[in-house]
């Protein structure tokens, strides 16, 4: 760890922007995109833990330790009581927008503001750092998440997702509701949160990324004031013996829907997700669902005539820190025919690979990289995974560009295989 | 970012909304009409029957594959409910042509397609093509039966229906099923035949090109008949309330939902407006609010309660998602702090509060394209052409007293509630 702050700048061209990269001498990195002409300025405060992180030992455990499903998300929520009232009460007087979001890898708090930039990102700072756990607020909060828990219990888009999961991974914590259950979270008390954050709230393990028309010398300055700097924690994390095979090829949940939803997925096998691979794996990935299924293939046109999909039909390569999957999903009467269809598809991409539909493939991946630089939101939401996983969102379109026929296709016959599929289906309840 | 609207010869609008800091361009075509029962189930399906071809591209295939070729440009239906109209039309997203490859003009093309889609269907024996039709009024059909899906905006939707049930705020932008069955290739050729003669029409273009290219690429535009005078219809607005009415339907979900449907009586044109936004505020609009901090933070009875307002309408509908047996201890914690907030008991950290996060969620509507337009296209139909920044300055000239008069306009009409019935006897799986 140096003594010194060193600041970095770098300029893409192409795409117009500019990453200034503060390694502050706390240990904290903050990375910030200057965006002219924005009024809104976003800020986040991330930490690389999320509701995966189910066990592991660090400076702080005595050994290894499982830890209750659903406590990061519950962290989340604590983080913004302390001692001297909640966060939300102080942003209340500046007047910002805060918020805070937990998936299944990280962690992270935010608030978006027009104006009294530095005195937000120092509330910011104060209170991600101050935790405050009694057994009165944590009895509190288990109320409040227990009423979360039970919307996303009749939200198809959650089930139909957490299903898919379940037939996707055996092993994996990713299984398990980034919430937890209403069971799991009475589990939770102070000396556990105090453990959870104690591991994984180092700086070391978090990161600052701002989007917005900001004053560096400001950022570095709220960083040199409210940063406290504490030993660094080394984190392990239990490795999971997770198989590559799926755990099950099909489920149907009836829940109160119009349509049945569903998602189809493919497992990732391939190992690798985070680093460059693994983002060259994002682009290639999102080529070949393009080919497969994009609104101009012959699938699409297909299925939509003969009344199997709507517009609600989608796609997405999904990769978080240790796992990925490609989800094609949308709303079916016969979603076992959708799937079926998108097997055939695959496989005559495999015989045939059309040059054209992947050239024009790869402009749609390129415009949906551009549309991401458009909103402060996105791009400082972007930067966090970008930062853990190591990668550089800004190098994407030039990715891009440089993909080849051969590596699309590569891609194809490694990743997109039947036996590494299954189907998760919510279907109308008074269906029988 | 500068607004302008530029009435053409004809009638229709061309609003230019112009800003270089986004690296794309949001454009949208709009036809508006008066809610009315029967014909918003066929607009409905008119842009989604015109979506599917036009001369020249003739396939849904091929409208897709000309979208895809330009880097992968989204141009999509588009039908939405503004008070008491219907606006219903296209919207298209296009990176800027400084991004393309090789130098495609992709800004025109995005215009051009979007006017081909509008302006020159497929018609066979003046009507619109049988197949396409009917899979559109399936597809329509499946649509509005879905909306129960989001058992939230749902709940809110059920409350709105029944407190404005014999106004016709209470239609849905999309119709109801049954009305879309009826309706035949030939009928809906005729209506669109209307449409094209009559509708206000209104163009919108949030993005870096100039007016002149705007104007220029517009050729159908400029080249429609005469718009008759402007005929939308002012809502129905009143804020008296004879009894509240209670209305529970059951549904196999977890959690009940519950949403009040108030009548303020108050538009975004009354001298009040600005304080019944602040009022709103203060009472269920932010996480600070009366509602947020009791019902949520005091009491756990919930993850979500808010208050919204519609300032075409002048209505508020507050909204929760509660445990069942929890409804009357609910019920009773947001009337006692409407009450308060009736009787002024509002501090003044409270009020800081509320002024400083309409400031920024004011500011900050002009950073999203898509957001941008849909608060000019609503200003639009008011005939009102006042910026986000115009309401901030009406917002800091409001006294306590004003919120306090606003805040008791508030009067419950319809208290709806969606009681979750998981766990019936035919749960299995």
């Amino acid at each position: 760890m140096s003594s010194e702050t060193r600041i970095t700048k770098k300029t893409y061209e192409t795409l117009g922007e500019e990453l200034i990269r503060i390694d502050h001498k706390s240990g904290l990195t903050a990375l910030v995109v200057p965006k002219r002409g924005f009024s809104k300025m976003y800020a986040v405060f991330a930490a690389n833990y999320g509701s995966v992180d189910r066990e592991f030992k660090s400076d702080a455990t005595d050994g290894f330790v499982v830890v209750p499903d659903g406590i990061a998300h519950f962290l989340e929520h604590k983080l913004f009581e302390g001692k001297d009232g909640n966060a939300f009460e102080k942003y209340a007087v500046t007047g910002a927008s805060a918020n805070a979001y937990t998936s299944f890898d990280k962690t992270a708090y935010l608030f978006s503001c027009t104006d009294r930039f530095k005195e937000n990102l120092e509330i910011l700072l104060d209170f991600v750092q101050s935790p405050y756990f009694t057994d009165e607020n944590v009895k509190k909060e288990q109320g409040i998440i227990g009423q979360e828990i039970r919307m996303y219990d009749d939200h198809p888009d959650f089930r139909v997702l957490n299903n898919l999961l379940n037939l996707l991974y055996h092993e994996h914590p990713v299984r398990v509701d980034i919430a937890g259950t209403v069971e799991s979270i009475s589990h939770i008390t102070p000396e556990i949160l105090n453990t959870c954050y104690d591991t994984f709230y180092n700086l070391s393990n978090m990161v600052l990324c701002i989007a917005g028309d900001v004053d560096i010398d400001e950022v570095v300055s709220a960083m040199d004031e409210k940063i406290i700097k504490k030993p660094s924690s080394h984190i392990e994390r239990k490795a999971i013996n997770e198989p590559d095979t799926v755990a099950g090829t099909m489920t149907s949940q009836p829940l109160e829907v119009a349509i049945p939803k569903f998602m189809l997925g493919f497992k990732d096998i391939c190992g690798e997700f985070t680093g460059r691979a693994a983002q060259k794996n994002d682009y290639l990935t999102e080529i070949l669902m393009e080919m497969t299924a994009g609104e101009d293939s012959d699938l699409y046109g297909d299925l939509f005539g003969r009344g199997l999909i709507n517009k609600n039909f989608g796609f997405e390569y999904y990769r978080e820190r240790n796992f990925a999957l490609s989800i094609f999903e949308g709303e079916s009467e016969d979603p076992a025919a959708v799937r079926d269809a998108i097997f055939e598809k695959l496989a005559l991409l495999r015989e045939d690979f059309d040059e054209e539909a992947f050239n024009i493939a790869k402009k749609n991946v390129y415009s949906r990289m551009i549309f991401q630089f458009n909103s402060t939101d996105n791009i400082a939401n972007s930067l966090i995974s970008c930062y853990f996983n190591d990668i550089d969102m800004f190098e994407g379109i030039e990715m891009i560009k440089a993909i080849s026929k051969e590596d699309a296709k590569a891609r194809l016959l490694s990743h997109f295989k039947e036996e590494l599929a299954a189907l998760s289906v919510i279907c109308p309840a008074n269906d029988k | 970012m500068d607004y302008k609207r530029i009435e053409l010869k004809n009638g229709a609008g061309l609003n230019i909304i112009s800003t270089g800091k986004f690296k794309t361009g949001f454009l949208s075509l709009n036809f508006i009409r008066p809610l009315s029962r029967g014909e918003n189930a066929k607009n409905a399906l008119l842009v989604q029957v015109l979506r599917r071809g036009c001369e020249g591209l003739e396939t849904q295939q091929k409208i897709n594959a000309e979208l895809s070729k330009n880097y992968g440009m989204r141009l999509e239906p588009i039908v939405r409910k503004r008070g008491e109209c219907q606006v219903f039309g296209f919207y298209c997203t296009m990176i800027n042509n400084s991004f393309a490859f090789e130098g495609e003009n992709i800004f025109k093309n995005a215009v051009t397609i979007m006017e081909k889609l509008m302006f020159e269907p497929l018609i066979a024996d003046g009507a619109f093509l049988e197949e396409y039709v009917e899979s559109e009024k399936r597809n329509l059909k499946n649509y509005i039966a879905a909306q129960i899906n989001d058992k939230i905006s749902y709940s809110i939707k059920r409350a709105s229906e029944e407190m404005c049930a014999c106004e016709p705020y209470a239609l849905s932008a999309y119709g109801e099923a049954e009305d879309v069955d009826g309706i035949t290739p030939r009928e809906l050729y005729e209506h669109y035949r209307l449409i094209i003669k009559e509708a206000k029409t209104e163009a919108f273009y949030v993005g870096s090109e100039d007016e002149d290219t705007l104007k220029a690429a517009f050729v159908h535009l400029r080249a429609l008949s005469k718009r008759p005078a402007d005929t939308l219809p002012k809502p129905v607005v009143t804020g008296d309330v004879k009894e509240v009415r209670r209305v529970t339907e059951e549904l196999k979900v977890a959690q009940g939902k519950l949403a009040i449907g108030c009548r303020t009586g108050i538009t975004e044109g009354d001298a009040l407006y600005p304080a019944l936004v602040l009022a709103n505020a203060l009472f269920g609009g932010t996480p600070v609010s009366k509602l947020f901090m009791n019902v949520r933070e005091k009491l756990s009875l919930c993850y979500y309660v808010k208050s919204i307002t519609d300032k075409l309408k002048g209505v508020m509908i507050i909204a929760a998602g509660i445990e069942n047996e929890n409804l009357d201890v609910t019920l009773k914690e947001i009337e006692a702090q409407l009450s308060a907030l009736k009787r002024g008991e509002i501090t003044e950290d409270e009020l800081t509060a509320a002024r400083a996060a309409l400031r920024t969620s004011i500011n900050s509507t002009l950073d999203s394209g898509a957001q941008t337009e849909d608060y000019y296209l609503t200003k639009t139909i008011n005939g009102d052409t006042s910026s986000p920044l115009d309401l901030l300055l009406r917002l800091d000239a409001v006294t306590t007293d004003e919120i306090i008069a606003a805040a008791n306009t508030i009067k419950y009409d319809t208290i709806y509630f969606l009681k979750g019935t998981e766990g019936g006897a035919d749960d299995e799986q």
